[in-house]
């Protein structure tokens, strides 16, 4: 039987048309994150101790956040009901696309299934390999604790394993209880399962947020430390010196940024001693311009979130706290904390 | 709930389940995790839970989709009688299978479904369902002329008494008439 393309362009045109656009999108992203965590400079030491496991664990991550995203649009009947029954749907087209909804749905849900495999496996070699490649130098980076961590421990207590062994089990009852089989014989059980959706999205919430473990990945510390007279420093200053000397042994001399401010004094003064050389060259007479440190800490770390805390009188923390929220043209954010113990 | 055959459920999961298995096996094998063998070893069990699983069970009521092909392992399946009929013993058996691959990583999670089939074929069996196979019908051969017994004893029926009024009487009494079909409208059989 020959296929009329008039009728075929109106019944399956615009269906195809979306589909294509939807595929699109998935494949881009898909190789947009796959190349990103390939070659990346910032990723380049993760890469080099996980390989081809990242780069395949967060692209499929990237095409479940979309498809995640879409899934439950075709499935909010009201919202489509009203659509086809107004005014500003007026085409047969359209209306017809939108009965095309269930069907969609399955192939936004056939593809979590296949990109979820791809996903854990990935993962699961990513465990391995961080456990097998642990090194003190990169502590920062390296999900586990300490070489040839057991992977199983990884997976089961740190928040994005956990969570993500459980969507695996929900995602498991809700497919094997949608088949068509199941549907046509046994309705119950696909609605009891299928109901099960609100639990997966909560613990997808949990396991992206888990990756912030470390809210802030320590790039550098800018200590500052306001102190009316030269003593005051001298509980700390052993201990800043020791950690200045470290750094400087690790090849990371600009890692902690030390500045010292003696608010109220008439001269200059120095701490008395030798080995405080490192501080006296980092004292400060006068209170701290912190408008002028925001700025430079924002030039710094464009598009950075930076966090800071603030121990200290109510009068440094309303600046602190002022400065914190106000806008910078570098598009860094800065969080406020606050700690006291007066 | 009282009318759901769990054991259908648990079917598919165990199905699913056996697939888990062999893929978490695949990955072990091949990226020589260390005790690789309990990756050849779910490699196999998910082979024996897929041939095992395949035929689909009959239904107690209502018909039964049979999966592409059943009826092949459906003979094999057969043969081992209760073993295979029971739920009880499915139950079982698919537990202990899971609790090897438990130990390796790649296959802990096979480990975990299949241990959730188990489980709801022990639910499965504690409300009596029990496996039946899917039988193929037996073909009926058509007999030519086997339904013609014997000639009609009646005649076949007359329209009623009153369509031999005369047609003006019935117009005015608003009776319809039990004669052919007078169309208002002249009807042509157009062909294009």
């Amino acid at each position: 039987m020959a296929v009329s393309w008039r009728s075929w362009l109106a019944n399956e045109g615009v269906k195809h048309l979306c589909l294509l656009i939807w595929l699109s999108m998935n494949v881009l992203l898909f190789w947009k994150t796959f190349l990103l965590y390939n070659q990346g400079p910032e990723y380049y030491y993760l890469h080099q101790m996980l390989g081809l496991g990242l780069c395949l664990s967060r692209a499929s991550a990237s095409v479940l956040n979309l498809n995640c995203s879409l899934i439950l649009l075709p499935m909010c009947r009201t919202l489509l009901a009203y659509l086809r029954g107004s005014q500003k749907v007026p085409s047969r087209r359209t209306r017809r696309l939108l009965d095309k909804s269930r069907t969609f749905h399955i192939t936004c849900g056939v593809t979590i299934c296949i990109f979820s495999g791809v996903h854990v496996a990935a993962h699961l070699v990513n465990a391995l390999s961080f456990s097998v490649n642990y090194r003190e130098d990169f502590v920062e980076l390296n999900a586990a604790r300490y070489r040839e961590e057991d992977p199983r421990k990884l997976l089961f207590t740190t928040v994005p394993g956990l969570t993500g062994v459980c969507m695996v089990l929900v995602l498991f009852l809700m497919i094997t209880a949608s088949t068509y089989a199941i549907r046509v014989s046994n309705y119950d059980i696909f609605w009891y399962t299928h109901n099960l959706f609100f639990v997966f999205y909560m613990l997808l919430m949990l396991h992206v947020s888990g990756d912030d473990w470390k809210p802030y990945k320590l790039r550098r510390l800018y200590f500052i430390w306001v102190c009316r007279d030269i003593q005051s420093f001298r509980w700390f200053a052993d201990l800043l010196c020791v950690l200045y000397n470290k750094f400087w042994q690790e090849n990371r001399p600009d890692y902690v940024n030390i500045q010292l401010y003696l608010s109220q004094t008439d001269g200059i003064q120095k701490i008395i001693g030798e080995k405080y050389q490192a501080l006296n060259s980092r004292l400060f007479i006068g209170r701290p311009r912190w408008k002028l440190l925001f700025d430079e800490i924002a030039k710094c770390n464009r598009g950075k979130t930076v966090g800071v805390f603030c121990c200290g009188p109510n009068s440094i923390s309303k600046t602190l706290h002022k400065l914190s929220n106000r806008n910078n043209s570098y598009g860094t954010r800065f969080e406020y904390n606050k700690e006291s113990f007066s | 709930m009282g009318q759901i055959e769990w054991a259908m459920w648990a079917n598919e999961q165990a199905l699913a389940s056996g697939l888990i298995l062999i893929t978490g096996g695949i990955v072990a094998t091949a990226g020589q995790f260390t005790q690789w063998y309990l990756g050849a070893y779910s490699i196999g069990a998910g082979i024996l839970i897929c041939l095992l699983e395949y035929p689909r069970g009959k239904r107690s009521k209502g018909s039964t989709m049979e999966r592409c092909g059943q009826k092949y392992l459906t003979r094999v399946v057969k043969l081992f009688g209760p073993l295979t009929r029971n739920y009880y013993i499915r139950a079982f058996l698919h537990l202990g299978l899971a609790v090897p691959a438990g130990f390796l990583l790649a296959t802990i999670l096979g480990t975990a479904c299949l241990a959730i089939a188990s489980g709801i074929y022990l639910l499965a069996a504690i409300r009596g369902e029990q496996w039946s196979p899917i039988e193929p019908k037996p073909k009926e051969r058509p007999q030519i002329g086997g339904t013609i017994k014997q000639p009609p004893s009646n005649p076949p029926p007359r329209p009623p008494a009153e369509a031999h009024k005369k047609p003006s009487e019935e117009e005015a009494a608003g009776v319809p008439t039990g004669g052919p079909q007078e169309n208002p409208m002249p009807v042509n059989d157009e062909v294009v």
